[in-house]
C-alpha cells in the first residue's frame, strides 16, 4: 500500500474525541428537551401565531407630553394574547374609544427621546367562522369627516353616476370598489401625511396614493348611505419594519365587509391580509407636545408548540431551558438570531464545498455574506443586482486603472462608485415600481468592492476563464447557502434547539482533519489516474 | 471513489496542506521564503547563487530612483512579497524613456512608476499588505533552452521534501504567459527526470501537450544544463530555510549557470501532472530513509534514485 505513513500525533486522537464530545452534548441536550421536556423536534404549528411588536419613538420638547397609540379592540381582541407594554419613565392608561381602544403614555417632560414598545401575539383564524366580527357601526362611520369628504358635490355626482340607487348594499359597495380598483392609477406614498383633500384630488386626477384611494372608496360608500371606514392592518408576514396595510370596511346588508380597493380584494379575502389594528382614518400613534413620532412594526412567526409545551411542562417560569430559551427575546432580536444561528451551518457548507468538493470561491466567507444579502432582496432580483453592480463596477475599475491612482484612494473611489450604482439602481427600480430596489442597501458594499478589485486583478493576471470560474463558484456556493438560510424548518428547529450547532462544530472538526482528495481533483489529476499512467515505484532499484 | 488517485499516489490539496505543509513547515520560517529579499540573504549566507540585487524601493517617494536603478540592458522589477509571479515586470533594453518588455511591447517610466506604486500599495502581495519593490539583474536564457521558451526565461521547479529533492519540472514561458514562467498564466511545463535532468512529457493548462505552443519544438528529451548544480542548490535551500516541504525555483542563466530565484513554502501540485507521477510514493520513500542525519550529497543521491 503506497502512501507515506506519518507518525501518529496526539492531534489524531484529540480531534475525533472532541468532535464526539460536541456531538454527544449537542444531541444529548436536544434529546433531553424532546424526551423529558416534551419539545417537538420539528416544530409544526398547531395553530399559527404571530408575535407583533410596535416600537414607537418620539422626541420630547421638555414639557408634559402625551403619546397615544391605537390598540386592537373589540372582537379582534379575541385573537390577541400576551399583551405587553414597555414604557420606561412614562405613565400608561388604556381607555376605550368610539372605534377601539387607545393607550396613552404620559411623560412629565423629563424623558426624551421617548420610547415605547407594545408587543402582542395574534392567532390566525383557521376557519371562516373564527374570523371575529368587527364592532357595530358608530354614527361617525356614516358621516362626512375632514379626510372623508362624502358630502362633496364631486363625490355625490360620482356616487350617483356609478350605482343605481335601487341596488342592494353589497352591489353598491361592489360598484364603488370596481371603480376605485379599475379606474384609478397608483402613485407612491408621499413621505408626509396626506392632505385632507387627498380623496378629491385622487378623484379629479384619476390616480393617487393607496390611502387616498381607500378614502375615496369610503367617501363614496358614505355618500350612498353605507357606513364605511378606513382600516389599518398589520400584515402577518415576518419581517422588520413592515409597512401597514391600508384597506376599508363597509357595512353592507347588516354585516361588515372587508374591502381592499387597492390590491383588489373583496370580502373574506381582504380580511386575510392582515390583523386590523386601527379602525378609522387616523394615525396609529400621535403625540401631544412631541415631535418626530415614529412607529416601527416587526412581525415574527411563533413556534407555539414548543413554547407552550415547554412552559407547561416546566411549570410556568421555573424551567432552566425556558429561561434560556431564545423564544423569550423580543421579536426583532429573534428574527436576527434565527438567521445568525444558521450561519455555522452555512460555514460548514462553504468548508465542504471548498475542502471536499474543491469549488473555488472569492474569499472564504464571501459566499455566506452574499447568501445573507440575498435574503434581504428576493434571490433572483438580488443575484441580478449583484451581477449588474459587479459588472458596472468592473467597467469603472477599468477606467480607474487608466488614471494611475494609488491603491487606497482607488479602492475608495471604487467603493463610492459601487454606492452610486446601487443608488441609481434603487432609483430606477423604484420608478419602475419594483420594491426590491431599496433592499439592496443591505448588500455588503465593501465586500462587493473587494470582489470587484480581486476580480479585476484576477482578470488581468489569469484571464477571463479562471476569474469567471471563481465568480461562478462563489455564486453557486452562495445559492446553496441561501437555500439553507431560507429554510423555515431549519430556522425554527435550530432556533428552538440551538445546541444542534454543536453537531455542526463536530462536523467542522472532522472536516478540519480530512486529508482525502477533493472531488475536483478527480478531474484535475484524471490523466494520472488512467491505468496506463505508470505509478512510480520508489526505492526499488 | 478516489481509489484510482490513491493507487496512482497522487498527493491531494487537503493532504498537502495538513500532512505535509502544516507538519513540516514551521510558520515562523515562512517569512524566509515569502520575503524575497530575506530569501536572498539566507541563500547567500548558505552559499547558494542568486541573481544580483540592483536596488530596493520601500516608499512611494523613492519611485523616482527607478531611473537610476534601471540599467541599460534590462532588469526584473518584482514585489518583495509577491506570489505566483504576479506583479513581476521583466524589462529589456532601455531606449531613453522607453523600456522594452520581453514580449515585444514597451512601457514608459511613468507606467513603470505606476506599476511600482501598485506593488508598494500591496496589490500583488500575499495578504494585500503594504509591500516593497525590488530590482534584480536581468537573466538570459541559456542558448540550449532558447527553442522552448518565448519571450522569457524558463525556470526549474524542484520540490524538496525533508531536504531530499523528490520531483522536478521545468516551466517554459509562452507568448500566452507573456514571458512569465507561471503555469496558470499559460506557461508550459515538462517533467524532469531527477536522475538525468532529462525532460519528459509536457503539459499546458492542465492537459498533455508534447510540443511548445509557440515554436512547435518537442519539449521532451531535452537535457537540462547544470543539473547537478540544480539538485545541490535545491537540497541546500531546504537547510537554509529550514522548511521540510519546499518548492525551489531555479533559473539556468546563460552566464552564471544555475541560480536560485526564489522558494515557495506552499508549492503547487501540478508538478505531478507534468511528471505523470504522484508524489506520495516518493514522500514515503524519503520518510523511510530518515534523511535528517544525511549530508547534502547523500540526499541528492537519494533523490536521484527516486525517479
Amino acid at each position: 500500500m503506497p502512501g507515506p505513513r506519518f507518525p501518529r500525533s496526539s492531534v489524531r486522537r484529540t480531534v475525533p474525541a472532541l468532535a464526539l464530545l460536541c456531538a454527544l452534548v449537542g444531541s444529548g441536550v436536544a434529546a433531553w428537551k424532546v424526551l423529558v421536556l416534551g419539545w417537538t423536534l420539528s416544530p409544526q404549528t398547531v395553530e399559527d401565531r404571530f408575535s407583533v411588536q410596535l416600537s414607537v419613538t418620539a422626541r420630547g420638547r421638555g414639557e408634559r407630553a402625551r403619546l397615544h397609540l391605537a390598540l386592537p379592540s373589540g372582537a379582534a381582541l379575541a385573537r390577541v394574547y400576551d399583551e405587553q407594554f414597555t414604557h420606561p419613565g412614562l405613565k400608561l392608561a388604556v381607555r376605550p374609544k368610539a372605534r377601539g381602544r387607545e393607550a396613552t403614555f404620559t411623560s412629565d417632560g423629563s424623558a426624551s427621546p421617548l420610547s415605547v414598545v407594545y408587543r402582542f401575539s395574534v392567532r390566525v383564524p383557521r376557519r371562516e367562522a373564527e374570523v371575529p366580527v368587527p364592532p357595530k357601526p358608530v354614527p361617525d362611520d356614516a358621516l362626512p369627516a375632514d379626510t372623508i369628504p362624502s358630502a362633496d358635490p364631486a363625490i355625490a355626482a360620482k356616487a350617483k353616476e356609478l350605482v343605481p340607487s335601487a341596488a342592494d348594499d353589497t352591489a353598491r359597495a361592489r360598484g364603488f370598489y370596481d371603480f376605485v380598483l379599475d379606474e384609478l392609477g397608483s402613485e407612491k406614498d408621499p413621505p408626509d401625511e396626506l392632505p385632507a383633500d387627498a380623496a378629491l384630488t385622487a378623484l379629479a386626477r384619476h390616480r393617487g396614493p393607496a390611502l387616498a384611494r381607500v378614502r375615496l372608496f369610503v367617501a363614496l360608500c358614505r355618500n350612498a348611505g353605507l357606513p364605511a371606514r378606513v382600516v389599518r392592518a398589520v400584515p402577518l408576514v415576518e419581517g422588520i419594519d413592515r409597512p401597514l396595510v391600508t384597506r376599508a370596511e363597509v357595512f353592507a346588508d347588516g354585516a361588515w365587509v372587508a374591502v381592499d380597493p387597492v390590491r383588489g380584494r373583496f370580502g373574506s379575502d381582504a380580511d386575510d391580509e392582515g390583523f386590523p389594528i386601527l379602525r378609522g382614518d387616523g394615525a396609529l400613534s400621535r403625540g401631544e407636545g412631541l415631535d418626530d413620532v415614529r412607529v416601527q412594526v416587526s412581525v415574527t412567526r411563533e413556534g407555539v408548540n414548543e413554547l407552550e409545551l415547554a412552559q407547561r411542562r416546566a411549570g410556568g417560569e421555573g424551567g432552566l431551558f425556558d429561561r434560556l430559551s431564545f423564544l423569550t427575546l423580543p421579536p426583532r432580536t429573534q428574527l436576527i438570531l434565527r438567521v445568525l444561528l444558521l450561519v455555522p451551518l452555512g460555514a460548514l457548507i462553504v468548508a465542504l464545498f471548498r475542502n471536499f468538493v474543491g469549488v473555488l470561491t472569492h474569499g472564504t466567507f464571501m459566499p455566506i455574506l452574499v447568501a445573507l444579502a440575498l435574503r434581504e432582496t428576493r434571490p433572483f432580483a438580488g443575484a441580478v443586482l449583484l451581477v449588474v453592480v459587479v459588472a458596472v463596477g468592473l467597467a469603472g475599475r477599468a477606467v480607474l486603472d487608466r488614471l494611475r491612482l494609488l491603491i487606497v484612494p482607488r479602492l475608495s473611489l471604487l467603493l463610492s462608485f459601487v454606492i452610486f450604482v446601487m443608488a441609481a439602481v434603487a432609483l430606477v427600480s423604484a420608478r419602475l415600481g419594483l420594491d426590491d430596489g431599496l433592499a439592496i442597501a443591505l448588500l455588503p458594499m465593501v465586500i462587493m468592492t473587494m470582489t470587484i478589485e480581486r476580480l479585476s486583478v484576477q482578470l488581468a493576471e489569469e484571464g477571463l476563464r479562471p476569474a469567471m470560474k471563481t465568480l461562478a463558484g462563489t455564486m453557486f456556493v452562495a445559492g446553496v447557502g441561501y437555500a439553507v438560510f431560507q429554510s423555515e424548518t431549519l430556522q425554527r428547529t435550530v432556533f428552538a434547539f440551538p445546541e444542534l450547532n454543536l453537531l455542526v462544530v463536530a462536523a467542522l472538526l472532522l472536516l478540519g482533519r480530512y486529508t482525502g482528495y477533493r472531488l475536483t481533483e478527480l478531474f484535475r489529476f484524471r490523466q494520472l489516474a488512467e491505468p496506463k499512467a505508470p505509478a512510480a515505484q520508489p526505492g526499488t532499484e | 471513489m478516489f481509489g484510482r488517485l490513491r493507487r496512482a499516489g497522487v498527493l491531494g490539496m487537503n493532504a498537502r496542506n495538513q500532512e505535509v505543509i502544516s507538519r513540516w513547515n514551521p510558520r515562523r520560517h515562512y517569512p524566509r521564503v515569502d520575503d524575497k529579499l530575506l530569501a536572498k540573504q539566507y541563500a547567500r549566507r548558505a552559499g547558494i547563487p542568486v541573481p544580483a540585487l540592483l536596488g530596493e524601493i520601500e516608499a512611494y517617494g523613492e519611485v523616482r530612483r527607478l531611473r537610476a536603478l534601471v540599467p541599460e540592458d534590462g532588469c526584473a522589477v518584482k514585489p518583495v512579497r509577491g506570489s505566483g509571479g504576479n506583479g513581476v515586470l521583466v524589462l529589456g533594453a532601455r531606449d531613453g524613456e522607453r523600456l522594452a518588455r520581453t514580449d515585444g511591447s514597451a512601457v514608459t517610466f511613468a507606467e513603470l512608476e505606476y506599476h511600482v506604486a501598485g506593488i508598494l500599495a500591496g496589490l500583488y502581495s500575499l495578504a494585500g499588505r503594504v509591500d516593497r519593490a525590488m530590482v534584480e539583474e536581468r537573466l538570459r536564457v541559456d542558448p540550449r533552452l532558447e527553442q522552448v521558451s518565448s519571450g522569457g526565461v524558463p525556470d526549474v521547479r524542484i520540490v524538496v521534501y525533508r531536504g531530499v529533492p523528490v520531483m522536478a519540472m521545468t516551466r517554459l514561458p509562452t507568448r500566452e504567459s507573456r514571458g512569465r514562467a507561471n503555469l496558470h498564466q499559460g506557461a508550459m511545463a515538462a517533467g524532469v527526470d531527477l536522475a538525468s535532468g532529462r525532460t519528459s512529457g509536457g503539459m499546458h493548462h492542465g492537459r498533455r501537450l508534447d510540443r511548445h505552443p509557440d515554436t512547435g519544438v518537442a519539449v521532451a528529451g531535452l537535457v537540462l544544463p547544470h543539473w547537478d548544480a540544480c539538485l545541490e542548490i535545491a537540497a541546500r535551500s531546504a537547510d537554509a530555510f529550514e522548511l521540510g516541504y519546499l518548492g525551489v525555483d531555479l533559473v539556468l542563466d546563460a552566464r552564471h549557470g544555475a541560480m536560485m530565484l526564489e522558494a515557495n513554502a506552499r508549492p503547487g501540485l501540478a508538478i505531478q501532472l507534468a511528471n505523470g507521477a504522484g508524489l506520495l510514493p516518493r514522500l514515503a520513500a524519503v520518510d523511510a530513509a530518515s534523511p535528517e542525519k544525511m549530508g547534502v550529497s547523500d540526499r541528492v543521491a537519494l533523490g536521484r534514485r527516486l525517479s
